[in-house]
């Protein structure tokens, strides 16, 4: 009896550790690929059991077969969800798609093999943690086209990428500065608070720029940050933001998936405005919303399909405001409460960034406030 | 530094920690009955995540706070009782059946909230009206009044169910015939107590009360569902009972404890007190193994916690 108790107490104990492991780490949610959209599985079956016998290059319709591989849950309101709805996209135009979602990252590999086995022509993985996996799997599946959604491992350089490969290093924080250049223009208390999910070089670039664009327009401004460590966990988003409005913040910016619905609940409560982040999220807070810094996840994946199709797919892609797949969103609401002066000041950065004049700086360096 | 010791960041620090306590301390508390009575009940996150996603729908077509409630509770009952005609009637292993229907309820919420609302990227919201109820008078006092009686009624609830909880375990005879259940369930048997019975309802009482703790989450704290929402809560819970001592008042303040810590991890982090991130979000979790590593010598579970009990095996 004794024996049995010292094992479930150590069984609580590892769970509990694997919990603490996964709030400072990854979002590891295991069983979570059972979530898998059955209408994709059966498209999924089906199509196999026409194409077994033809060449993994050449579908027998003549249309490519494309995977998807999500990192966190496709209904995130966010990164994910704007992926989901371009894959979605590519299979009104006839391609036989599949997905799946929340995939650990230590299950990255098995799943890109699995799909490059079962014959899909296109895999895409959506996240920078892809970048290892794929140029492990990448070599063993010469005839399959791999595209990651993120930059390259670090060491890699554009020349060693395998020639079934493609990277894309989307330059989301030109957007967040010129958001930070809105976000400046607005702050009455001069001071604006930020809330993160992970630790991670795109959420940290984002940041940076975005301290950069409201030091821009409002030099005053202060910035603070929280990394809540987690993309899903909105009741932390909202303890988060209600933590900054409580500073004083009467801007939030949140860039963390379903982390942030919590935040821009907070900022419901509070009647405290809100940059928004992953798609148009304006429907959420319709007073409140600013502006959303976005990346046309949607129209990047279709463009892969049309690369292929063209045969100029490979390499790394390095996409910005310039080439209009980073953006952010119509002010809506505010259209007549944003000063003419600070919409022309992101007008400005927007033209100087498409014709180069205006570097917006790469940082992972934190340029919030931190007490020494 | 100063900004941390200052009066208005307590207050405000000490009632965002009983904010963050709550969705923990209801189902701790129903995790208290289930496991006096002999239940492991691991599945504590799926019963919430079931309350969660039930309140939610009701609530976002309804709009009756108390019936969408009513019915998050129910569908955390329902969640308990599947797990107790596995463990209770058939005798499988709580840890495995546990585990097994965590993931069933994870992966049944989000696939029905994708059926019914589709994918997007404003996830709609319930409007269901329920702010903060301050409690007349005592509202007024300086700094208790804004951390302990400025809160949600659930919150009121929740102390009103600890208190039940306190007596029904350690003042009536049911709570009695509940607790011999998980400590010796042969004895109990042989006088008189009908411990599969007894297993029955306290998973009822715990599914309740996890299913509540759910439904705080989405439908009084965010008034939204979105996958996996319990974010975990329902393990952190497990712990906090076993920290707890399986007592109720001492499960109270644990939660209150560990709800402090995570609202003062963020609080640091957002006045930009310069220490890397991580460790400050490990700060509630390794406080918890901590705690337990000093207390857990002395700490008595239940000693058939997790067994099954056949009447007729000798």
């Amino acid at each position: 009896m004794k024996k049995n108790l010292s094992r479930i107490f150590a069984l609580i104990l590892a769970l509990v550790m694997v919990l603490a492991l996964a709030a400072c780490g990854n979002n590891s949610t295991s069983g979570n690929e059972s979530n898998s959209n059955n209408e994709s599985s059966s498209n999924e079956s089906n199509s196999n059991n026409e194409s077994s016998n033809t060449d993994n290059n050449a579908p027998a319709d003549g249309k490519l077969r494309i995977a998807l591989v999500l990192p966190g849950s496709m209904n995130d309101g966010g990164w994910n969800a704007a992926a989901y709805n371009g894959l979605m996209e590519l299979k009104s135009q006839g391609y036989t798609c599949a997905f799946t979602e929340s995939v650990a990252i230590a299950d990255i590999e098995q799943a890109l093999r699995n799909y490059a086995s079962e014959g899909y022509n296109l895999i895409i993985g959506h996240g920078f943690e892809f970048g290892e996996p794929t140029m492990r799997v990448a070599p063993e599946f010469p005839d399959t086209y791999f595209f990651v959604s993120g930059k390259m491992p670090d060491g890699v350089t554009e020349s060693d990428l395998p020639k079934n490969t493609g990277f894309m290093d989307m330059k989301e924080y030109e957007a967040a500065y010129l958001a930070g250049i809105v976000a400046g223009g607005m702050t009455e208390s001069n001071k604006i608070g930020c809330i993160a999910g992970l630790e991670i070089p795109s959420q940290l670039s984002d940041m940076a720029a975005f301290v950069q664009g409201v030091q821009a327009s409002n030099p005053d401004a202060k910035c603070y940050g929280v990394v809540t460590g987690t993309y899903e966990d909105p009741a932390k988003g909202k303890e988060s933001a209600l933590a900054l409005i409580d500073m004083d913040c009467d801007i939030i910016y949140q860039s963390a998936d379903s982390t942030g619905v919590g935040a821009i609940e907070a900022c419901l409560e509070k009647n405290v405005k809100i940059i928004g982040y992953g798609g148009d999220q304006y429907e959420m807070a319709p007073d409140l919303i600013m502006t959303c810094f976005v990346t046309d996840n949607k129209n990047v994946i279709i463009k892969q399909a049309e690369l292929i199709e063209n045969g100029t797919f490979g390499g790394l892609w390095e996409p910005g405001v310039a080439e209009g797949v980073c953006f952010i969103t119509p002010y809506h609401n505010f259209e007549d409460k944003i000063p003419q002066e600070i919409k022309d000041m992101v007008d400005d950065a927007t033209a100087k960034i498409k014709n180069g004049e205006l570097v917006v700086e790469y940082t992972l360096e934190r340029l919030d406030e931190k007490i020494s | 530094m100063s900004t941390i010791f200052s009066a208005a960041f307590l207050t405000t620090l000490l009632a965002a920690g009983v904010r963050m306590a709550i969705p923990i301390l209801l189902p701790a508390v129903g995790e208290i009955f289930a496991e006096r009575s002999g239940v492991l009940n691991i599945n504590l996150e799926g019963q919430m995540l079931a309350g969660a996603f039930t309140s939610f729908v009701v609530g976002y077509y309804t709009h009756s706070l108390l019936l969408a409630l009513l019915v998050g509770a129910l569908s955390g009952v329902l969640m308990a009782l599947i797990m107790a005609l596995c463990c209770v009637r058939w005798g499988c292993n709580h840890c495995v059946i546990g585990i097994t229907l965590n993931m069933f309820s994870l992966g049944c919420t989000s696939f029905w909230y994708r059926v019914i609302y589709g994918v997007t990227t404003s996830p709609p919201k319930a409007d269901v009206s329920s702010g903060t109820l301050a409690i007349p008078g005592l509202s007024k006092i300086p700094f208790i009044g804004d951390i302990l009686f400025n809160q949600n009624f659930l919150f009121y609830l929740s102390v009103v169910i600890v208190i039940a909880a306190y007596f029904v375990l350690n003042r009536t005879q049911f709570g009695l015939q509940v607790r011999s259940a998980g400590e010796y369930p042969r004895a109990a048997e042989t006088m008189g107590v009908h411990v599969n019975r007894m297993r029955y309802i306290s998973m009822v009482i715990c599914g309740f009360l996890a299913g509540m703790g759910g439904s705080f989450l989405s439908l009084i704290s965010l008034n939204r569902f979105v996958d996996n929402i319990t974010a975990s809560r329902g393990f952190i819970a497990l712990a906090i009972v076993i920290f707890g001592k399986w007592a109720p008042w001492q499960v109270f303040f644990a939660s209150l404890l560990f709800g402090t810590i995570d609202a003062l991890q963020l609080r640091l982090q957002a006045i930009g007190v310069d220490v890397p991130y991580q460790l400050l979000t490990a700060l509630p979790y390794f406080l918890t193994i901590l705690v337990m590593v000093f207390t857990a010598k002395r700490s008595h579970s239940p000693a058939a916690l997790g067994q099954n009990y056949e009447r007729e095996q000798i």
